[in-house]
């Protein structure tokens, strides 16, 4: 009988410029790489040519072979048999019809982050003027934040900005707070008024501060995140790690979690050893690894590139919005709103005039055009729909929008 | 768990035999090889494309979170009745007496003080409503009997808001017989950018067989000078919708549109069922030869899909897809709260879209009878009222909760109104049930006959349907 193979209905298959490609699985969110050969084979199965027919189309394919891939996928429970052509209604959100259709059409925020304050005591290397890269750059100062001019955010914004992205089915907020230890007062007070909003998720970076038992027990009485960043200078990594041998002394200390900053390997190295032998029942560890600028392309690109698992909102959404950025709105202290704490070259606004924010070629806009599919490099390789993308990182060191410096792939 | 419960699909076998399910609960559709895998299944459980019953529980209603609804929806449109009066008598008009629930026809007109609260209360609210949902436009559209015998009205309204509201950017739309249309109203329409979508029933003797003036006389004539005469203003085709029922020739109305270039009919709509005897005039024999006619013209259409060769849709396109629309939108439900007001079925939130009689008082759509507003031009939208007809209406629909389309269901205020208020009746759910599943079947038949045409063909439904989507929502 003429047989038909085809993959589910939650499989993808996405080709790659070089012949080869991957499949999506979004019910699993596993993906897997293929060859040159099964691409070619897959692609003529998934337009309903039967198995017969893709034997004679492809002549230098063996029977035995074509049989026990296509087996392989069948026990894989990627795909399945049909004994005439099919449909396949691919399960997929369709973001772009969505924001096509006037009706349907709105602005959803999925996370905003908001600087509160320029102005900090401590002297990260990776700090003012920012002259390092990492993985992390929004989750830590970044060096972007301070500032000799100082200056916080009025608490009268602050009302305004949450008022405002609430409306805009906000769930999730993140408070960056360089040096809490200086008014200390203001910073609660920011808390007090964003608990008040009932944001599923409120989330705090605290910088590089040595901050006190007082503080970090106030601060657990709120029901917030919390992320402190511990700058390691050098292989002494022993005072860096008593952090959180105090931290785990603290009641309700789960919602902590520590951003180490290294810059090196040695010394990141180091730090994940100890943190495996000695930090057993834990605090949540980040380790992240900062780079000199005119190092940064190099070092990425030697080193292997992260790939997210998959599912089906991040694949759907990842072919129409930047999976980073799409959602994503920041605003510094005075209350100008920009796409990303790095990308400061494109401002979009500010709160006090928040309508401007969203017009034409407003930051919606600048959602989807970041998107893989409109980056030269990312457009046609296969997986570009879960490769993670920092297009802040991108953007400071090709100075192009659209472009990608930190991947060697043909 | 699932294997407990009922699986919410509905399964239907395809034109070339493939069997297939609608997950109703997510608006998707598998191949039913899903159902002979406990590993997928348990999958759907978990991504929430299965839902649990406590996916359906009601919630409270109460004034703030209506109000929040409304204004998330950024309300859609406002619609000015601005005359009850027409000089047709369509034979299947809902204000022509077929109609238990609607108005009979009449001839007051709205007056400038009525129109201009109206406006003034609608952009209000839309200017409240902008900050949670600063992509929308607004939009105002004029509706009647029919809206050009009060065309002073429209011409004062349009005017004031463009010199009133100069921030916005107003879409402005109106559906027509087409009698009225002078010089002077297409020049004023052309130059106020409002979009005229005409009713054309097909060439004159399917037109003239229902839309007749009140001697009797059909009306083709005097509306199809005034298309070409507005096309050539515009210096495009003019947009129309054709309703039928069962004594229509689809072929000949088919025929017409293809090779008339003044005309894009861009909705076909059958004859309202609900809430009628209409149906009751024909007999089984002319239902049999519609239906029969209605193969036939899908053989047509299925044998001239082919590839991407077509890059507009003809007349039959647009009559096939639009009987099985909703279809194709891939609008997957992962959601594992339920964000609607009524957990099931699929009403408009009262208030969403601002309806306004001509005395003034304000109404869920143009479509429902006007036996309960929600509020009127001098006090704005009465949250209270809303909250009860909300409340009402849920109370109706308990019953939807085990059924098997309950998150799709069509149903809203217009359909579930009858003679003893709200009440969801059984035959009408039936026939919904069956339409559904008809339309479920064609979808399938169209997909598999060419996906790559279809793709390409519903993105252009889609493309022409956010011109009409201003004018018929
Ligand atoms: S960075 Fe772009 S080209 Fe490189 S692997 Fe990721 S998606 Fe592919
Ligand atoms: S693009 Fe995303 S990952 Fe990169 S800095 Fe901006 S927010 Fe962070
Ligand atoms: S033109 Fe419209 S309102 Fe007038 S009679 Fe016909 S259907 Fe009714
Ligand atoms: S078909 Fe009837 S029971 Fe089912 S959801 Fe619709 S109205 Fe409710």
């Amino acid at each position: 009988m003429n047989m038909y193979f085809r993959l589910f209905e939650e499989c993808f298959f996405v080709p790659d410029r070089g012949g080869t490609g991957a499949i999506y699985n979004v019910f699993s969110g596993d993906i897997y790489k293929v060859t040159e050969k099964e691409a070619g084979i897959i692609k003529l199965l998934e337009s309903n040519v039967s198995i017969n027919e893709v034997l004679s189309k492809m002549p230098h394919i063996k029977k035995d072979y074509l049989i026990s891939l296509i087996n392989l996928y069948k026990e894989n429970e990627i795909g399945t048999f049909y004994d005439k052509p099919v449909y396949i209604n691919k399960l997929i959100i369709d973001y772009k019809a969505m924001n096509n259709i006037p009706v349907m059409s709105s602005i959803m925020i999925t996370r905003a982050i908001i600087s509160l304050s320029n102005q900090c005591r401590q002297k990260c290397k990776l700090c003012y003027p920012a002259q390092y890269l990492g993985d992390n750059t929004c989750i830590c100062c970044s060096g972007l934040e301070k500032s000799n001019i100082e200056q916080y955010m009025e608490i009268k914004k602050l009302n305004k900005i949450f008022s405002a992205i609430v409306k805009l089915k906000c769930k999730n907020v993140v408070l960056k707070i360089p040096d809490i230890e200086v008014k200390t007062e203001y910073f609660f007070q920011c808390l007090d008024i964003a608990t008040e909003y009932l944001f599923e998720n409120i989330t705090v970076l605290l910088g590089n501060t040595c901050i006190c038992d007082k503080t970090l027990n106030n601060l657990l009485n709120y029901n917030i995140n919390i992320i402190i960043q511990k700058e390691v200078k050098n292989k002494e990594i022993g005072s860096s790690l008593s952090i959180y041998n105090r931290l785990k002394k603290i009641k309700g200390h789960k919602k902590i979690s520590l951003l180490f900053i290294v810059y090196d390997d040695e010394v990141k190295n180091k730090l994940v050893e100890e943190i495996q032998i000695t930090n057993e029942n834990g605090i949540n560890c980040i380790i992240s690894k900062y780079i000199e600028k005119e190092n940064a392309i190099n070092y990425y690109l030697n080193n292997p590139k992260f790939v997210n698992r998959t599912s089906i909102e991040s694949f759907s959404y990842n072919q129409y919005f930047h999976s980073c950025l799409g959602g994503l709105i920041y605003f510094d202290q005075n209350g100008d709103v920009y796409p990303c704490p790095n990308l400061l070259d494109f401002k979009m606004g500010n709160i006090n005039n928040f309508k401007e924010v969203w017009n034409k070629e407003g930051l919606h806009k600048f959602w989807h055009l970041t998107s893989m599919d409109n980056i030269s490099k990312c457009k046609t390789c296969a997986i570009r729909y879960a490769c993670k993308d920092c297009r802040a990182n991108e953007y400071i060191l090709g100075s192009d929008l659209f472009k990608k410096v930190t991947c060697n792939k043909i | 768990m699932m294997t407990e419960e009922k699986l919410y699909y509905t399964k239907v076998v395809s034109e070339n035999g493939n069997e297939y399910v609608r997950l109703n609960d997510s608006h998707t559709i598998f191949t039913s090889e899903i159902l002979k895998s406990p590993k997928r299944i348990k999958y759907l459980e978990k991504l929430n494309l299965l839902k649990e019953s406590r996916f359906f529980e009601d919630e409270k209603i109460d004034e703030e979170i209506i109000r929040r609804k409304i204004y998330e929806s950024a309300l859609q449109q406002l619609t000015l009745e601005v005359t009850t009066a027409c000089n047709f008598r369509c034979k299947y008009c809902v204000f022509g007496g077929n109609y238990k629930l609607m108005r009979s026809h009449e001839t007051k007109n709205m007056d400038w003080t009525t129109a201009k609260k109206a406006i003034d209360l609608y952009f209000k609210l839309f200017s409240e409503a902008e900050e949670y949902n600063y992509t929308r436009k607004p939009m105002v559209t004029f509706y009647g009997g029919e809206p050009l015998i009060n065309f002073t009205l429209i011409k004062d309204c349009i005017l004031y808001i463009e010199q009133q509201y100069t921030n916005y950017d107003v879409h402005y739309s109106l559906t027509t017989n087409g009698t009225l249309l002078t010089d002077e109203v297409i020049d004023f329409l052309y130059l106020h950018n409002v979009n005229a979508v005409v009713s054309l029933d097909g060439p004159k003797e399917e037109h003239n067989r229902n839309r007749v003036y009140s001697n009797g006389k059909g009306t083709f004539d005097d509306v199809y000078i005034n298309i070409i005469k507005l096309s050539k203003k515009f210096r495009r085709p003019v947009f129309t919708i054709c309703v039928y029922d069962i004594r229509s020739d689809i072929e000949k109305i088919s025929t017409f549109y293809d090779n008339t270039s003044a005309v894009i009919c861009l909705n076909t709509t059958p004859v309202k069922s609900f809430g009628s005897d209409y149906y009751t005039q024909f007999t089984e024999k002319e239902k049999i030869d519609f239906n029969e006619k209605e193969k036939k013209m899908k053989y047509y259409f299925m044998n001239n899909i082919a590839g991407d060769n077509s890059k507009v849709l003809n007349f039959l396109d647009r009559y096939f897809i639009d009987r099985c629309a909703t279809f194709f939108c891939s609008f997957v439900d992962t959601h594992s709260v339920n964000g609607k007001i009524t957990k099931c079925t699929n009403p408009c939130i009262p208030g969403q879209k601002i309806f306004v009689s001509v005395e003034g008082r304000i109404y869920v759509c143009e479509k429902v009878s006007q036996s309960y507003s929600i509020g009127n031009v001098e006090e704005g939208l009465n949250y209270k009222k809303i909250v009860n007809l909300v409340k009402q209406y849920c109370e109706s629909i308990v019953g939807c909760k085990v059924c098997e389309i309950r998150n799709e269901c069509g149903v809203c205020n217009m359909i579930i109104e009858n003679d003893n208020g709200f009440n969801v009746d059984k035959a009408v759910c039936e026939s919904i049930y069956n339409t559904r599943k008809k339309q479920f079947k064609l979808a399938l038949d169209i997909c598999e006959k060419d996906p790559i045409w279809t793709k390409m063909a519903i993105a252009l439904y889609y493309k022409s349907m956010e011109e009409e989507v201003k004018n018929l929502l």
